[in-house]
């Protein structure tokens, strides 16, 4: 082989900051699968662990040893053409939530003065730690690393790819966080090309940033590995109930209240039904709440954030998973609950049915249509082994060699000199 | 002619384990046995053993200074548990004859909300510990956190109590003086003892407060403003948590020595007398009714019930307690009444208190938790565990 093998900056996130960590498992398995073929990648990653008092991600402190327990085992995994450089920082991608304890008491100015802050100390960071590097190409994830990513792009001259897992018109919608939303525009104007996770996020990105629609490439992620032969778990709850099952950060984007008034209209329809709303978020305390003053919360559970063990646990003992996000690019949580063999159903509002054209679906305010689904697939048994295979069938189809595989065409593409 | 009934509250609750959502069904224990244990071990070293000691000197020093306590049964049953030598000490102060011991429930509960018969029970229940443990009839009830109603004033009487001790609360006062003996509306021989708040929070919140203006508070002064009030009001009743003395207010804030120097300036002179509520009620007369349809309590701001019934996640978890009740009663089993009583220890909804502001800091002193949703959450995943296994010993 000649010439030099192809090296990649990624500006990636290793810490699933919560439950359904959908950004950080799938820049993990992505970053592996591209490894496998031979591309060599510097894994940039803001570090919370080095942070005194981590103002994001992790809330507490089982959460971040959990993550903590996780890295190390991907440390392992990691193949030699990855290397890690870590920039202690507090920085998440899911500002708000919680961006502190007490996050009511910041206005938006605070939070934003102290983004625009950390952000600063970020970049400089970043720069000063890969100074004297060489990169054929910059590859961010997310808004929080789009700053330096272009900053690296104009002193480097080469090319920057920004991969798109969820935009603040997502997160928050159009009354979200101006300053996110026109860092996020910028990076989208400037990038020399954008990789959507769905074409659902294209249509968000062609219609709410306005980039042209020919600058950017869907690429739909793997399948997690790991949650599709559950070992035998002890220590399950022995519920004789039916299971309903919301799981994500608890917060505007995911649909909690949603999930909860049809939990209202199912809890008035049959006493055999539990719910369970497992994650953590700025939300959650009010989520508590809101089930108590419905008179439901004797069978609503909140287990808090669960960590990977856990979440077999928690899939084996559902029926079903509910996903009322209000917007939700992709759905990683619905991927890892259909290889455990779940029924998933999904909001309208989400990149899932494009890979899962079955699977079922309600407009994420359409609560009584929710609760009829919802219904339905916990009675009529066909319903749902028709769902489970169909299910079963889609997911042969995806992997994350795939994924990388069109990944790294599209770096040839753009890099055409360096070969891989 | 001034007359001080000083009475302490002696209570803990068996605070809960954190109930993890995959033990929800299983075969767990539910009370944080070390917690429990070193708090309850924090507190009788602070206050319990030192406080019963000077009380007893004070006692056989002056023949005329008088105590009253009130102990919950699952207090009893930590003390049993976890500190019996203070059993021994409460005996020796009942054996002085300067000591009256009060009525309550057994599990320091809201049962009353939920029907006459559970209160009636667990009045019951106490009343045999205190048998049992003292060898010991009271005569004076008083209830959970000095909650009283007339509803509640009804019940207390039919069970043969002379009197009940609350709060001298003003929306019910109504501008009239707390030191005062009243009655009951329809019957004159059953007699209130109201709490003068003012006085009682002086020792109990503000006596180490240094920007108080009362501070620093000696013996002296407070006898000193007891003797200037208008002679028509003779009854100056100073209720608190025993753990004033010592835990709430540490032994450096000189809450000892405030104590112990009490009797001598309050009973110079002949000028006043301690007395305990059945002394009360023998000696004074009681001229005014005190009526309250709405229950009245000493927490918080509102002296009502919302300190432990103010929000709906308080309501759920105190509706879902008692939705169990005809379960537990169906089954004969030690730990399951046991465990029963300890759940109903009114504490675990103090504990979900979502007030702000001067109360919520007070809410917050007192809880295990984070937050009063972790309380919640953990309280509810309790009782569905709870649930589980009654279901399954019905079932059996």
């Amino acid at each position: 082989m000649k010439g030099q093998m192809m090296r990649i900056l990624m500006f990636g996130w290793e810490y699933p900051p919560h439950i359904t960590g959908g950004l950080g498992t799938a820049c993990y398995w992505l970053a592996n699968a591209l490894t496998e073929k031979g591309i060599k990648i510097d894994f940039l990653t803001p570090h919370q662990d080095d942070v005194k008092n981590p103002v994001g991600g992790c809330s507490d402190a089982k959460q971040a040893a959990s993550l903590k327990n996780e890295m190390e085992n991907l440390g392992e995994a990691l193949s030699k053409f990855l290397h890690k450089i870590s920039i202690p920082s507090f920085l998440s991608p899911y500002p708000g939530n919680p961006v502190s304890s007490q996050p009511e008491k910041q206005s938006e100015h605070a939070i934003d003065d102290a983004l625009r802050k950390e952000l600063a100390r970020f970049d400089k960071a970043t720069v000063k730690a890969l100074k004297g590097r060489n990169y054929d190409l910059i590859h961010a994830h997310d808004w929080p690393t789009y700053g330096v990513a272009l900053m690296m792009r104009s002193a480097s001259n080469k090319p920057l790819i920004l991969h798109v897992h969820s935009t603040e018109i997502d997160r928050n919608g159009e009354s979200g966080n101006q300053f996110i939303f026109k860092l996020e525009k910028k990076g989208f104007k400037k990038a020399d090309k954008i990789i959507a996770v769905s074409h659902y996020t294209k249509n968000v990105l062609v219609s709410h940033y306005e980039v042209n629609p020919e600058k950017i490439e869907v690429v739909y992620h793997g399948v997690p590995p790991g949650f599709d032969h559950p070992e035998t778990t002890d220590n399950l709850p022995g519920f004789r109930e039916k299971v309903i099952t919301f799981c994500g950060r608890i917060t505007r984007q995911k649909g909690p209240s949603h999930f909860i008034h049809a939990a209202s209209k199912l809890a008035e329809r049959s006493d055999q039904i539990r719910f369970i709303m497992a994650g953590d978020g700025d939300l959650r305390d009010e989520m508590i709440e809101l089930t108590a003053g419905l008179g439901i919360s004797k069978r609503f559970h909140f287990p808090g954030f669960l960590n990977k063990e856990e979440l077999k646990r928690l899939w084996k003992i559902s029926d079903v998973l509910v996903m009322p996000s209000v917007s939700e690019p992709f759905g990683l949580t619905g991927i890892e609950a259909m290889s455990a063999d779940l029924p998933v159903i999904v909001s309208r509002q989400s990149g899932l049915p494009e890979l899962f054209p079955h699977i079922l679906q309600v407009d994420y305010w359409e609560t009584d249509a929710l609760a009829d689904l919802i219904f339905d697939v916990i009675t009529n048994t066909k319903l749902t082994l028709r769902q489970k295979q169909e299910n079963r069938n889609r997911l042969a189809g995806l992997s994350w060699t795939t994924a990388a595989g069109q990944v790294a065409d599209l770096y040839t593409t753009l890099s055409p000199n360096s070969i891989k | 002619m001034k007359n001080i009934c000083l009475y302490f509250q002696v209570h803990q609750p068996f605070r809960l384990k954190q109930m993890s959502f995959f033990d929800i069904t299983s075969d767990v224990s539910y009370f944080d046995e070390d917690l429990n244990k070193k708090i309850l071990t924090k507190v009788a070293t602070n206050c319990y053993q030192p406080a019963n000691q000077l009380l007893l000197n004070l006692l056989g020093e002056y023949s005329d200074f008088k105590i009253t306590f009130c102990i919950s049964g699952i207090m009893l049953d930590q003390l049993k548990k976890y500190a019996p030598q203070l059993i021994e000490s409460f005996q020796q102060l009942l054996a002085t004859g300067s000591v009256e011991f009060l009525s309550e429930t057994n599990s320091h509960s809201l049962a009353f909300i939920k029907s006459k018969d559970l209160f009636t029970e667990q009045v019951r229940a106490h009343r045999k510990k205190m048998m049992e443990t003292f060898n010991y009839k009271p005569r004076v009830f008083r209830n959970t956190e000095l909650i009283y109603s007339h509803k509640i004033g009804g019940w207390i009487k039919s069970l043969g109590y002379k009197a009940m001790l609350t709060e001298g609360a003003d929306k019910v006062l109504k501008g009239r003086s707390p030191n005062k003996l009243y009655h009951y509306p329809e019957a004159r021989k059953f007699k209130l003892l109201l709490r003068n708040y003012r006085l009682s929070d002086d020792i109990a919140f503000r006596f180490s407060n240094r920007s108080w203006s009362g501070w620093p508070l000696t013996a002296e002064k407070f006898a000193g403003w007891i003797k200037k009030m208008p002679g028509s009001e003779n009854l100056i009743n100073l209720f608190m948590d025993y753990e004033t003395l010592g835990e709430h207010q540490w032994k450096s804030t000189g809450i000892f020595k405030f104590i112990e120097a009490l009797p001598a300036h309050f009973l110079k002179n002949q000028e006043g007398y301690f007395v305990t509520p059945s002394e009360a009620i023998g000696k004074l007369r009681a001229k005014a009714i005190f009526r309250t349809m709405a229950p009245i309590s000493w927490a918080d701001e509102q002296r009502d019930l919302s300190a432990w019934l103010g929000n709906h996640m308080q309501l759920e978890a105190f509706d879902f307690l008692y939705s169990l009740a005809e379960k537990v009663n169906k089954i004969d089993d030690h730990e399951i009444s046991l465990t029963w009583d300890y759940l109903q220890a009114s504490d675990h909804f103090y504990y979900m208190s979502t007030k702000m502001l001067n109360d919520g800091t007070v809410h917050a002193y007192f809880s295990p938790y984070k937050s009063p949703h972790q309380a919640f959450t953990n309280y509810m995943n309790t009782l569905t565990n709870f649930e589980y296994r009654l279901d399954a010993m019905l079932k059996a």
